[in-house]
């Protein structure tokens, strides 16, 4: 694959004099270490048809810049999965002075595999023993010294949530760069392994090319053992390429001969036995470790007592969503029209008249801003901080590994659960959240799944409408509906879509305290997200929507609408005109269809069964659910999948909506409510 | 035991046959129940690589702790760590009980 991104961390790399690259597995602490050192500053660097972003940052260390290269976290550097081809790509780009591998203290064998890696590949590192308390509270006592004599790199234990031991990493840092003659490049596995390394790096150095990525002789041989594609095609395009290849198949024949496995497995084993063997000569159990947390975290997965507790936290957490939430919208609605709203009409209206194009803007700095700020901003403010206190805790682990069967009939695994549970609160941020899906494949059935889960704001257009007038019943049977369609729809695709789902392997992590200023810190860089895609989108649509209202060119499309609105799902005419104006908010549908009846019909119109019978609102909602999330939804689903699939979700969920909304209409006739 | 060259004896591939007769696929184990891995099916060498990352290599040992109803996942434990396995993930490691 062709790096588009090399202009962008490359570029990064040389506006500073010293540039560290920060790796690590997941869920190490490394963002936290990212966050302490860089501050809220932060870019992210994309490589084309990649959806994993590396994060580029700054840290300050005695009056000098450096520049941050935050690698995604990965357990390995290389072309597996998407995580780690990017990985590989940043840090090889980078050329980083130094490497800052963090280190998960409590699982020190499975994390040392990685930076063994990043070790052979003759990089100068300096390791981070992070969660250092962690593994103190659960009796593990880590010799930090004998790591360093026996790994040969600096190793500084730090507790990254408080920002403990983060100074002396950088100074670390500072000087492993400096060293810079000092990169470790000694033998360490087993003498097969070894001789085959040394017979190829010695080729290689012979034929005295510079090797990619300034790779040293002997990594860039561990990698053609390893079948590393990029290393593969660029030693086949040498003048001299094929005897080379040749002479690595021959030495990979030779331990594979030796050892009764491919040379790529066996140096995967002789690096994780070298992992275990350090791992188990710097660690000390002082202590039995508490049970009580593990046999908490045992209770989540537990098939029993693990559904019961995700039915009660589900639960629980859409009663937080909706009562924090409908208390912050009122609180900052009444705010905003206590205040701001009257000195914006004032200023708009003293400064553009009372004329088309003054109301015009008032749909969109006083309508628009009001409704982000009743509706958007204050649930999804909410459902983030639920989203980071579940990640925060690892809960989100246990709800992927129960859900996995469900899903796994879809065409996805547990971890799309995640995203899923965030599309009933907003669909914005769900579909931001599809990045945990590694496959193009899965991210599409997903995020047409999203689209067709109600939003916090089409539930608002549920219970103002179905509930209010034709009772509850019909309210829940509208949930059931759609969640029946979303499902059949998300298995049509898994029997469409070319392919076949991957399958799930997921790292758990016991249960964690979660940390309030970490939670808050994931809810702002998510909301931020949210505010940067979803608010402009919301503003110009409000804009251009106001204008067609202002002047009247609304009543342009009753005609056009007439057949599939009256004709097909049996609805006035002014229903499918609010339906499109929709589009911008959901919950505007409601609003909306209030107005302009009062505008067609005159005032004294305000009760929607004046001009709508239950079977009427019913349809009305159930295709105002299905269709087209709403304009930011789209917005953010072309970021992520490409604008052509989401034009083709934004056009099915439609026919979808409009085939529902007859069928139910042709129902109602027969079986009135 | 390496020799004094360093060099790990080469497996006895008369035993190594008998073991993987004996190795049943991974998502039919119960939960408590140990082994090591005899084989992983190598339909997808991508998989197989990923796999090797996190430890799960033949000759690994691991313990099932939990196994989700409704073909869910198998939860196992190798070393410190617990990975979270796809039945069809599952059905590839060929392991034998211990």
């Amino acid at each position: 694959m062709v790096s588009g991104c090399h202009s962008q961390v490359g570029q990064w790399r040389e506006r500073f004099a010293l540039t560290f690259a920060l790796a690590g597995n997941p869920n190490v602490g490394k963002s936290s270490i990212f966050n302490w050192l860089t501050g809220m500053g932060v870019l992210a660097a994309n490589y084309p048809g990649m959806t994993v972003a590396v994060n580029l940052g700054t840290t300050h260390f005695k009056g000098q810049e450096i520049g941050i290269v935050d690698l995604p976290g990965t357990y390995a550097i290389g072309a597996v999965s998407e995580d780690q081809w990017v990985a590989r790509q940043a840090l090889l780009e980078s050329h980083p002075d130094a490497v800052l591998v963090v280190l998960d203290a409590t699982r020190l064998e499975r994390n040392l595999y990685l930076s063994l890696q990043l070790l052979d590949l003759g990089l100068p590192v300096v390791i981070a023993l992070n969660l250092v308390d962690e593994a103190w509270r659960g009796g593990l006592e880590i010799d930090h010294h004998r790591m360093r004599r026996l790994l040969g790199v600096p190793v500084v234990p730090t507790v990254a949530l408080r920002g403990q031991g983060l100074d002396r990493l950088v100074q670390a840092g500072v000087e492993a760069a400096r060293m810079e003659g000092a990169r470790s490049t000694k033998r360490r596995y087993g003498k097969d392994v070894e001789d085959a390394v040394a017979e190829i790096g010695d080729l290689l150095a012979k034929e005295g090319m510079a090797l990619p990525h300034a790779l040293p002789p002997r990594a860039a041989a561990l990698l053609l053992l390893e079948e590393d594609e990029e290393l593969l095609a660029w030693t086949g395009a040498l003048p001299d390429g094929e005897r080379i290849l040749t002479k690595v198949r021959e030495c990979a024949a030779e331990v594979g001969e030796r050892h009764g496995e491919p040379a790529s497995l066996r140096i995967a084993r002789e690096r994780h036995g070298l992992a275990g063997a350090i791992a188990s000569q710097v660690q000390r159990l002082t202590s039995r470790p508490s049970r009580v947390q593990d046999r908490l975290w045992r209770l989540t997965t537990s098939p029993l007592s693990g559904y019961l507790l995700l039915a009660l936290t589900v639960t629980g957490l859409f009663g937080f969503l909706f009562s924090v939430g409908n208390l912050l919208s009122d609180l900052l609605a009444s705010l905003w029209q206590a205040y701001p709203s009257p000195a914006i009409r004032g200023f708009v209206q003293l400064a553009f008249g009372e004329g088309v194009a003054s109301r015009t803007l008032l749909w969109a700095v006083d309508g628009g801003m009001d409704a982000a700020l009743s509706i958007g901003i204050p649930y999804v403010l909410v459902f983030y901080f639920m989203l980071s206190l579940l990640e925060d805790t690892g809960y989100l682990n246990s709800i992927a590994f129960l859900t996995d069967p469900i899903m796994h009939r879809l065409g996805l695994h547990g971890r799309a659960a995640i995203p899923l549970i965030a599309g009933g609160g907003c669909n914005v941020p769900a579909i931001l959240g599809l990045r945990v899906l590694t496959t193009m494949r899965e991210r599409i059935i997903a995020g047409t799944l999203i689209c067709l889960t109600p939003c916090s704001a089409r539930t608002a257009v549920i219970a103002g409408a179905v509930s209010k007038y034709a009772g509850w019943k019909p309210a829940v049977s509208i949930y059931v509906i759609t969640a029946c369609i979303a499902f059949f729809a998300a298995w049509g695709l898994n029997r469409l879509l070319p392919g076949q789902s991957a399958g799930l392997v997921m790292e758990m992590f016991p249960l964690r305290r979660p940390s309030l200023a970490k939670m808050l810190r994931g809810t702002w860089s998510r909301f931020r997200d949210f505010l940067f895609v979803a608010a402009p989108a919301l503003l110009v649509g409000s804009l251009v929507l106001g204008l067609i209202y202002e002047t009247g060119l609304l009543w342009i499309f009753t005609a056009p609408l007439a057949p599939i609105v009256e004709g097909w799902l049996g609805l006035p005419s002014v229903a499918g005109l609010t339906l499109i104006f929709a589009v911008l908010r959901k919950e505007l549908a409601l609003q909306l269809l209030v107005a302009l009846a009062v505008a067609k019909y005159g005032s004294g119109v305000t009760d929607l069964l004046q001009f709508m019978d239950k079977g009427q609102i019913f349809t009305y909602v159930l295709v105002n659910t299905l269709y087209i999330p709403c304009v930011a939804t789209v917005g953010v689903l072309s970021k992520e999948l490409g604008w052509r699939r989401a034009l083709l979700i934004s056009a099915f969920t439609i026919l979808l909506a409009l085939a529902a909304g007859g069928v139910a209409r042709q129902v109602l006739a027969v079986w009135t409510l | 035991m390496p020799d004094d060259k360093g060099n790990l004896p080469l497996p006895d591939l008369q035993c190594l046959e008998t073991v993987s007769h004996l190795a049943i696929p991974l998502d039919r184990f119960k939960p408590g129940m140990a082994g090591t891995i005899a084989r992983i099916e190598p339909e997808d060498g991508g998989l197989l690589r990923y796999l090797a990352v996190l430890g799960l290599i033949p000759q690994a040992r691991l313990e099932v702790a939990e196994v989700a109803p409704f073909g869910g996942p198998v939860l196992i434990r190798v070393g410190r760590a617990e990975y979270a396995l796809g039945r069809d993930v599952a059905s590839k490691i060929f392991v034998e009980a211990t």
